[in-house]
């Protein structure tokens, strides 16, 4: 293999390399820096809430926003790994860890029911009509129907003493559908429902018993129907008529007991203002008692405190170690004997309470795991999914400012940019050559004394600032030419002309700023190249031979001199690319540099990554491409020979 | 006055250049002396410097500039807002000498720039001066515009006295109008010999002790008890002017003196210049923006030259697996896009001087110089006279550093103007973007900023800064082409 090949593949090889040393390393700024992503997200987003809620913006507003942010904010730490440590979180980033994904189970609404499924809901219906018809016959006699037996509802007075206390306290620490409770009562032959305790009453002979039986038969018989249909399409109905697969019902189930159980511990504990913390129970203790407990402590946990969302897990086990915690911006400690004392049964009672939660939310967890679904607080079932999906797979991650995937974005954007972008570098070209010929030709005379000012200021400044003097020096003044944007409103209507003069009109003070990055050194270039060949020995012959000079000039030094500005042409359009973000601020394009410099203004992180994923491949292949260039056209060059 | 003024202008700029091209050279030429160097130029190096100074244009704004760049090294002597001297001397109580008190805010500011916090406490150096010590009320600092006003002629005392209590008048005037204007819109007639409400009477009460304590003031300035001595150009970056009439930006070149409804406010003279949205005057701005530019750019091409030329020569010295390695490094690092980068770790962190430097350096500054070098080292080490004092048994350390290097130390010098170029462009980009240096800084990116947010209305902020921008980044420029030209000439011959 020749020296050349190897150097070319050498530089693919390197190209991975570059890629993840510089991802890794912006990646790791972004984790490690105090005040990372989700905090400056949190921050932005309350600014946001803030101005929009304003004077109007009422709690319910505020409310609603925050469950955006909760959502918007789950999805950050799941794309960033936040939980995970930073090599890991990386190689999630990068695709080549699986990791766990979220994606949603659509509900189907019931009005778009597929043919067979309803039956389902006419059953259903059935069901719920032999319901309604039992209930209103039992009424006569003021009895009710509860799992397959009839029942009359019981005074209190009427239970023995000690069994109703039992059955009391087995309430409070239970929730629906009180299992011990019920345990506990069918063994005393009664029951408990919608609040009231139920005793078995015996069924008669007359007619009304014959009715009452014939009703609670068909009520089981329509059951067993929906139960068959459900096993059959492998669906089931919600109560509020939405469709649900049947693998989803113990799910819903477990959420519904969780969120029980959930409600009433919270209940309990908001009236004594206390809060519920990994399994304890805590109350709250004020800034000043805590100082006076421990002076260092205190400052140490404000000092974290104040830190704000990186440091929370170190607050976190700071104040567990002191039996302590920190939760709604304020500090708690754990409850201690006096509660205990001072009122054992709502001790107790909680303690019941946060051991049923706990076990619901494992109950739940497991199901969860076993069957490879989560479910939120609003019902909507999600698919857990372990696989590799980041930038290797196209994930680019979804931008929370504009809500749409990243690389849609940003190939939008990118064919803004590379109108620009390109039309300045033909433009570049188009001037440079000719303007160092002429340069070249007429070295040292007022020519090129005159044009050698223009290509030192042009190195001089930078083209965003060259475009700026141009819009307020010329485009304050003249209406002909617009302060910004890519193109003229309603282009798609115009006539083929009016759209290219209106294209033309918005890109004249952009493109002239991106061609003053290149202008001066492909110009000296260009003159340098030239004057270098027209001195050589060939350049000698031909005149010797009496060749005229234009031809001299033109046909045979100028072909040689071209090489070296033509090796510039992969990394001038990178360098378009990368340093064009500038000018795309200054003249309000639409472009992927704006895009990006507005993405980290707004902290915007998945586009903030993925623009400069991009940046850095254009830039990349921007020099492999040049140098396979240079090496085509000029055979003396060698890379890679010793 | 304003002949005078430009008079001492022109004497700045002599002693600016006498101390930068004269005393400067010949003192570090002595010194170096007397530590045992002696400063003794090849004949190629001498031969290459006097054809740098053949290239006039080149040769003029290297003179300009370094001069430029030193006298801005003590810009606070002559655009400060603060005095070079003030002193006031208090009137004697009973039984008491009289106590005179002055200071030197101008020149104390100058002192803390440079000296540490603590040191410069330790000196009682004290940029800030309170109104008590200068007959004044309060503990602020003395409003020195209105000072130098009153100490040049105490008449001035006398209209600023007049005219709050014309603003009294007028205000009592306006609340009757007003009053007479509500009490028709409810079918009554005001009646103006009602006394006027409590706030209002403590509030006119107030403004006549003020008359009366301008008018006593007025005694002291009167006997020259008040000494005050402003710079040449009385602004700063750091003092916002917010007893200007109307909200800043102010345009500049408007030379009208506006009074306005504020009683405290007296008539005021609106700087040449203008000033930029938060109220500082833009001329020294510009100025204090030249100074804290070039300090970065100097600062990172130093930096970055230190680290770039070790690296390159270390891999043009040694070659082998390390050149190969670091060659790798650097092309891993080269394809960062530092601007994008750096204005991402800006925007976590809150960036100073220094931070931006070292990020700049980090990044990018480093790696330009390091192929020259080591294309220089590499090439160097072949000479005889490295063999030669290798075979003496010379270190490797004492060969790269006092053998070679002298020796190939063209392309510093050649790529610095250049480098100091983008650098520049750089912190400007940066303040531009809003990622640059701490606001209270002076910047022309900021200006440029400022600008071009308010293109439409106040061009004249990127017209400054343009302009300021322009003529150092030419002069620079065309440093860059006469050095390269005196170091590396191409004679071109050709045929015709």
């Amino acid at each position: 293999m020749s020296g050349m090949t190897t150097y070319f593949i050498r530089r693919l090889m390197l190209v991975p390399l570059t890629f993840l040393a510089i991802t890794f390393m912006v990646y790791s700024v972004l984790r490690v820096v105090p005040g990372g992503p989700i905090e400056q997200a949190q921050a932005a987003m309350r600014m946001a809430a803030m101005e929009e809620g304003g004077a109007g913006g009422g709690t319910i507003t505020g409310e609603a926003d925050l469950q955006i942010d909760e959502e918007a904010m789950d999805e950050l730490k799941r794309y960033y790994a936040l939980d995970r440590s930073i090599p890991v979180g990386y190689l999630q980033w990068l695709g080549l860890w699986r990791r766990e994904m979220h994606s949603r189970v659509p509900a189907v609404p019931a009005d778009e029911f597929r043919e067979d499924l309803a039956r389902l809901k006419t059953t259903r219906e059935a069901q719920h009509e032999a319901e309604t018809r039992l209930t209103a016959h039992l009424e006569e006699r003021g009895l009710v129907y509860h799992k397959d037996g009839f029942f009359e509802p019981l005074e209190p007075a009427e239970m023995p003493g000690d069994l109703r206390a039992r059955a009391d306290l087995l309430r409070s620490r239970s929730v629906e559908p009180h299992y011990p409770l019920q345990k506990l009562l069918a063994d005393e032959g009664m029951a408990f429902a919608d609040g009231n305790y139920l005793r078995r009453v015996d069924a008669g002979d007359d007619e009304f018993w014959v009715e009452a039986h014939r009703l609670a038969k068909r009520l089981t018989g329509t059951r067993a129907q929906y139960d068959a249909i459900v096993e059959e399409t492998g669906h089931d109905l919600l109560a509020d008529g939405r469709l649900i697969q049947r693998e989803f019902i113990p799910l819903h189930r477990l959420k519904e007991a969780q969120i029980a159980v959930s409600e009433q511990l919270q209940g309990q504990l908001a009236e004594q203002e206390l809060i519920e913390f990994g399994g304890r129970i805590y109350q709250p203790i004020s800034w000043e008692d805590l100082k006076g407990r421990d002076e260092r402590l205190a400052k140490r946990a404000e000092a974290l405190a104040e830190a704000g969302f990186a440091r929370r897990d170190r607050l976190l086990s700071l104040l567990a170690a002191h039996d302590l915690t920190w939760q709604n911006e304020r500090y708690y400690e754990t409850v201690g004997a006096d509660l205990r004392q001072s009122d054992p049964e709502r001790y107790e009672t909680l303690e019941a309470l946060i051991d049923s939660h706990r076990l619901a939310t494992t109950r739940l967890e497991r199901i969860e795991r076993e069957h490879g679904y989560a479910i939120n607080d609003q019902f909507i079932v999600f698919r857990i999914k372990r696989a590799l999906s980041g930038i290797l797979q196209l994930d680019f991650g979804r931008s929370y400012t504009y809500g749409e995937p990243v690389l849609s974005l940003v190939a939008s954007r990118f064919e803004v940019s590379l109108w620009f972008g390109l039309t300045g570098f033909f433009l570049t070209y188009l001037i440079c050559i000719p303007l160092g010929i002429i340069k070249a030709i007429k070295h040292r005379t007022t020519v090129d004394t005159a044009t050698s000012i223009a290509v030192f200021l042009g190195y001089a400044m930078p083209g965003f600032v060259v475009s700026l003097i141009l819009l307020a020096g010329v485009a304050v003044h003249v209406e002909w030419l617009p302060l910004g944007g890519h193109k003229p409103e309603g282009i798609e209507d115009m006539g083929w002309l009016e759209a290219i003069l209106g294209r033309a009109r918005h890109m004249l003070i952009p493109v002239i700023g991106y061609m003053v990055a290149g202008f001066a050194a492909m110009t000296i270039l260009m003159k340098n190249s030239l004057l270098d060949n027209l001195g050589s020995d060939y350049v000698r012959t031909a005149f010797a031979k009496g060749l005229r000079e234009r031809r001299v000039v033109f046909v045979h030094a100028l072909r040689n001199s071209l090489i070296p500005i033509t090796a510039g042409l992969g990394s001038a359009l990178a360098l378009l690319f990368a340093g064009s973000f500038l000018i795309e601020t200054t003249c309000n394009i639409d472009g992927m540099g704006f895009l990006g410099y507005q993405a980290i203004v707004q902290r915007d992180y998945p586009i903030t990554l993925g623009v400069l994923v991009f940046l850095v491949l254009i830039q990349l292949f921007g020099n492999i491409i040049s140098d396979l260039i240079w090496a085509t056209i000029d055979p003396r060059i060698r890379f890679g020979a010793a | 006055m304003i002949l005078f003024k430009l008079l001492l202008v022109v004497l700045i700029c002599l002693a600016g250049w006498w101390l930068t091209h004269r005393a400067v050279p010949w003192t570090a030429v002595k010194l170096g002396r007397l530590a045992g160097f002696r400063m003794k130029m090849t004949p190629l190096t001498v031969r290459r410097v006097r054809r740098f100074q053949q290239i006039r244009r080149g040769y003029w704004c290297f003179v300009i500039l370094t001069t430029a760049f030193v006298l801005s090294l003590f810009l606070e002597f002559y655009v400060n807002h603060r005095p070079l001297y003030i002193a006031f001397e208090a009137p004697a109580a009973e039984g008491e000498d009289t106590r005179t008190h002055r200071q030197f805010p101008a020149i104390a500011s100058w002192f803390r720039l440079w000296l540490p916090e603590a040191a410069s406490e330790r000196l009682g150096l004290s940029a800030d001066t309170r109104s008590e010590d200068f007959g004044l009320k309060g503990d602020s600092s003395v409003p020195y515009h209105d000072y130098s006003r009153w100490a040049r002629d105490p008449e001035e005392l006398e209209k600023d006295a007049a005219s709050i209590e014309e603003w009294i008048e007028e205000d009592k005037e306006r609340f009757h109008a007003m009053m007479e204007e509500f009490a028709a819109q409810q079918d009554e007639v005001h009646d103006r010999s009602e006394p006027l409400p409590d706030d209002k009477i403590a509030e006119y009460e107030e403004k006549r002790a003020e008359a009366a304590f301008l008018r006593e003031l007025k005694t002291h300035f009167e006997a020259g008890r008040a000494r005050i001595l402003m710079p040449l150009w009385p602004y700063s970056h750091q003092q916002q002017l917010l007893h200007l009439p109307g909200q800043p930006p102010h345009k500049p070149f408007v030379r009208d003196t506006v009074s306005t409804d504020d009683p405290t406010a007296s008539p005021t003279r609106i700087p040449f210049f203008g000033t930029d949205f938060e109220g500082n005057e833009i001329l020294a701005q510009i100025l204090y923006g030249f100074r804290i530019s070039f300090a970065f750019a100097m600062s990172v091409a130093f930096i970055g030259y230190l680290i770039g030329v070790s690296i390159g020569a270390m891999m043009g010295y040694f070659g082998g697996w390390f050149d190969i390695i670091v060659q790798r490094i650097i092309e891993v690092w080269g394809s960062i896009p530092f601007l994008f980068v750096i204005i991402i770790i800006a925007s976590i962190m809150q960036p100073s001087f220094w931070l931006l430097a070292i990020l700049l350096v980090c990044l990018q500054a480093w790696i330009g110089i390091t192929f020259f070098m080591r294309g220089e080292f590499y090439r160097e080490k072949a000479r005889d006279y490295v063999q030669a004092a290798s075979a003496i048994g010379v270190g490797d350390p004492k060969i790269i550093g006092r053998h070679i290097l002298p020796n190939a130390l063209v392309p510093v010098v050649t790529y610095l103007p250049f480098s100091i170029v983008a650098y520049i462009n750089t912190l400007v980009a940066l303040d531009y973007l809003g990622f640059g240096l701490p606001p209270e800084s002076p910047s022309w990116g900021r200006l440029l900023r400022q600008g071009a947010e308010n293109i439409i209305n106040h061009p004249h902020l990127v017209g400054f800064a343009v302009v300021a921008m322009a003529a150092t980044l030419f002069c620079v420029v065309l440093i860059g082409e006469a050095v390269r030209e005196a170091f590396d000439p191409r004679k071109y011959s050709r045929l015709r």
